[in-house]
């Protein structure tokens, strides 16, 4: 609670702009390290 | 051995101005989960990224963007519930992005960034910024 007052009082204090948002997307050639590739490996045997 | 997948994030960001030239912006993104038969691997990732905004036009922003990030992947048997592993690796973020429609309250914003760690990856994602002070 205290916080959650500190973090309400910083933002309506602030001369400078605070924005948050979401977003969507695509992340592309995502490398996989080894031991995750040898997981998969391991288990098709 | 090297092999790489594509995936479709989701996530949340702030920005916080220092002046009207810099900001500080954390943000996480959550991963869709991939799954390869029995195994379903899923990642997030926590961003804490300087934005330095390069063209501040009424309706236009440009910014070039560099930080720290942290990729968490996660692989899991799905037919026992066996993880096989659970990784975190750090990383470093470079980027740019724009911002649209600028001077209003509700501002879209797109952003492309490659993140060199050993999840290295390139992504581009769409959002809107919303100011809340």
């Amino acid at each position: 609670m205290i916080l959650l007052t500190v973090a309400v009082a910083t933002v309506s204090n602030a001369q400078t702009p605070i924005r948050i948002g979401g977003h969507l997307g695509y992340a592309s050639d995502i490398e996989q390290p080894a031991h995750w590739v040898y997981c998969r490996i391991y288990d098709q045997q | 051995m090297r092999q790489t997948l594509n995936s479709r994030p989701i996530g949340f960001i702030a920005e916080f101005m220092i002046n009207n030239k810099m900001g500080i912006s954390p943000d996480f993104t959550f991963y869709f989960p991939k799954k390869n038969r029995n195994i379903k691997t899923s990642w997030y990732e926590v961003n804490g990224n300087f934005n330095y905004y390069f063209v501040t036009e009424i309706n236009f922003h440009l910014y070039g963007l560099a930080g720290l990030n942290v990729t968490n992947a996660r692989s899991k048997n799905t037919n026992n519930g066996d993880v096989y592993f659970s990784n975190s690796e750090l990383g470093l973020n470079l980027g740019f992005g724009f911002n649209f429609a600028a001077a209003n309250k509700v501002m879209p914003f797109s952003q492309i960034k490659y993140v060199v760690s050993d999840y290295d990856h390139a992504s581009i994602i769409f959002g809107v910024k919303v100011r809340v002070n």
